[in-house]
């Protein structure tokens, strides 16, 4: 397998700005939602909708929402068979509909806006989201809370309402935290609870927990390491949350980005050793099965990481790789900040094709296409099961892989839908097996 | 078709068949050729092929034909028996045989009835009016004469 990174479609974007054009959500062939931020912390946001021409490999822009800050930046595509198909988008929102609150926005009609807040007067990005998943078990959207929150919420996405919020016993009543859940391949959550800079005290603590135990008491607003289902993991002193965590999984480990009171730096959590390490390179990653996909921007390059985050598989040359750049998967958004030009690429396992997934759920098949041309394709997928349906999203991620519930199968026409291991586990996702790594 | 790294995704029991209409009896001569109809419904959630298969009452497999029914769907299987060629009543099998899942879906029952071919009816001998008025002749003319010797002093 010779992997190589090729381009997708290139466009000059509508508004100048030094910041990165950020991956919202990868919602299909032809569009992707992304967020451009104005210089500076506090500039103009603007989300946006991207139509893709995949024949002459441009696109157009939409913008879809402005506001001082904020908006959306982690998205969520609903979708499976008898579903009807939903987008949303969750962040923090400084000015627009929900100031200084969490937000939940459906994509498809951005004038309906969930504010989220946690009763105080002055919200303070309390609620703020890093993390959606919909759980099609109980219908329900399952968020985590990013820099700043301190809840997971659940979401109604059916009349977009709140049905409760869970927390934890030491961040509780603190600003400035995150509390974010990992996906695994059954009915549980990993969850991944830090203090951020701005609070004195560094804490990280990873537990593990039942998503129907959440879903039970959220209305009851519980800490989530009161719930009965609760298993302390892993507890340290010596970090804090660096930004949001935005953990992580490959399958194997859990990657999060955290900050020594110093410096940030990113740290691999082993769940079968229960170990943290400490990783020497400082790039965000996003998650291939066992490998991790990212830029080195400053050495124009994409590299593919082997499953410890930091073993580098393969290096690939790339000058376009110079500047801020979204990672989501496979893909990624490169962004020339002096031309304003966004380049979207994928990764290829040989030169040819970028592989994505087609559903047929009338006739209960999936099959691979190129995402250039979206003609069938054949390649090794790794099938894995969960509760949360996670997306294709610059802070999306796979389920950590706990009770051996991934395959690997050479998919080269239609193929079958394979029967869900439990009956409350019935998400599949299907990766691309870049790596070649054993299941 | 849609597209998504991950899917909610149902369990699903493949194509599944009920035979839904069949005869309850077939009457003829020995040896003689019929036409039966069956009616298989799929009611699982998958396209699917089923043969119908016609079992004698020694298990042997007399007829069969394959049709591939859609989720939700029916067919009407046209099947040629040839009756046992010796009279009396049997007991036949219809089979609804799940080429997917390799099982036997569904299974009725109907009656093979074979008798010999009926012989044509002796003509009934009418009965003989003509013999009423001869009788009754004969009678008037005895009576008549009796009764002259009775009257004549």
């Amino acid at each position: 397998m010779s992997l190589s990174v090729l381009e997708i479609v290139r466009w000059t974007r509508s508004n100048d700005t030094d910041q990165i054009e950020e991956l919202v959500l990868l919602d299909k062939r032809d569009t992707l939602f992304t967020k451009q931020t104005q210089s500076g912390e506090t500039g103009t946001e603007y989300l946006k909708k991207v139509a893709l021409d995949l024949v002459n490999k441009t696109a157009s822009e939409t913008v879809l929402y402005t506001a001082t800050d904020g908006i959306v930046r982690d998205g969520l595509k609903i979708f499976g068979k008898n579903i009807t198909t939903r987008r949303f988008g969750g962040y923090g929102m400084i000015g627009g509909d929900c100031d200084l609150e969490g937000d939940i926005m459906d994509l498809d009609d951005p004038s309906k806006i969930l504010c989220l807040c946690d009763g105080a007067s002055n919200c303070n990005l309390t609620s703020n989201v890093s993390k959606i998943y919909y759980d099609p078990i109980s219908g329900k959207i399952i968020t985590g809370g990013g820099a700043g929150g301190r809840w997971i919420w659940i979401i109604d996405p059916s009349d977009l309402s709140v049905v409760g919020r869970v927390s934890e016993s030491w961040i509780r009543d603190k600003n400035g935290c995150r509390i974010e859940p990992i996906p695994r391949d059954d009915e549980k959550v990993f969850v991944i609870i830090a203090s951020g800079t701005t609070v004195d005290t560094k804490y990280l603590r990873i537990g593990i927990v039942d998503i129907q135990d959440i879903i039970d008491n959220a209305s009851s607003y519980p800490n989530v390491d009161d719930l009965g289902s609760w298993q302390e993991l892993y507890t340290s002193s010596n970090y804090y949350g660096a930004g949001a965590l935005n953990a992580k999984s490959n399958g194997k480990y859990i990657v999060m980005a955290l900050h020594n009171g110093t410096s940030m730096l990113f740290a691999r959590y082993d769940p079968v050793n229960n170990t943290l390490t400490e990783l020497t390179t400082l790039v965000d990653r996003g998650p291939l099965w066992r490998g991790w996909f990212s830029t080195y921007t400053s050495e124009q390059k994409h590299i593919i990481y082997e499953e410890d985050g930091e073993t580098v598989f393969q290096e690939i040359s790339d000058s376009e790789a110079n500047d801020v750049k979204s990672t989501a998967f496979w893909f990624v958004l490169l962004t020339n900040t002096s031309t304003q030009e966004v380049i979207f690429k994928g990764l290829s396992p040989d030169g040819n094709v970028i592989p994505w997934i087609e559903w047929d759920f009338e006739n209960n098949k999936f099959r691979l296409i190129d995402f250039l041309t979206g003609n069938p394709i054949s390649m090794d997928v790794v099938l894995l099961w969960s509760r949360l349906q996670s997306s294709l999203a610059e802070r999306g991620t796979l389920p950590y892989i706990a009770n051996n519930r991934a395959s690997k199968i050479t998919v080269s026409d239609w193929t079958n839908i394979p029967n869900p291991p439990t009956s409350n586990v019935k998400v599949l996702y299907i990766v691309p097996d870049f790596l070649g790594v054993g299941v | 078709m849609s597209e998504s790294l991950s899917a909610t995704v149902e369990e699903t029991t493949g194509p599944q068949f009920s035979i839904t209409d069949y005869p309850s009896t077939v009457s003829g001569t020995p040896s003689e050729t019929k036409t039966i109809s069956v009616t298989v419904a799929n009611n699982g959630d998958t396209d699917g092929d089923c043969t119908v298969r016609i079992k004698d009452h020694n298990g042997n497999v007399v007829a069969s034909d394959t049709k591939t029914i859609t989720a939700g769907g029916s067919e009407t299987y046209s099947l040629s028996i040839t009756l046992p060629s010796e009279t009396g009543t049997y007991t036949w099998t219809i089979e609804a045989y799940n080429v997917t899942n390799d099982t036997v879906d569904d299974t009725k029952s109907f009656t093979v009835e074979v008798s010999e071919a009926p012989t044509p009816t002796a003509k009934k001998r009418e009965f003989p009016w003509w013999i009423i008025p001869l009788l009754l002749g004969l009678g008037y003319i005895a009576f008549s004469g009796y009764k002259g010797e009775e009257y004549e002093e």
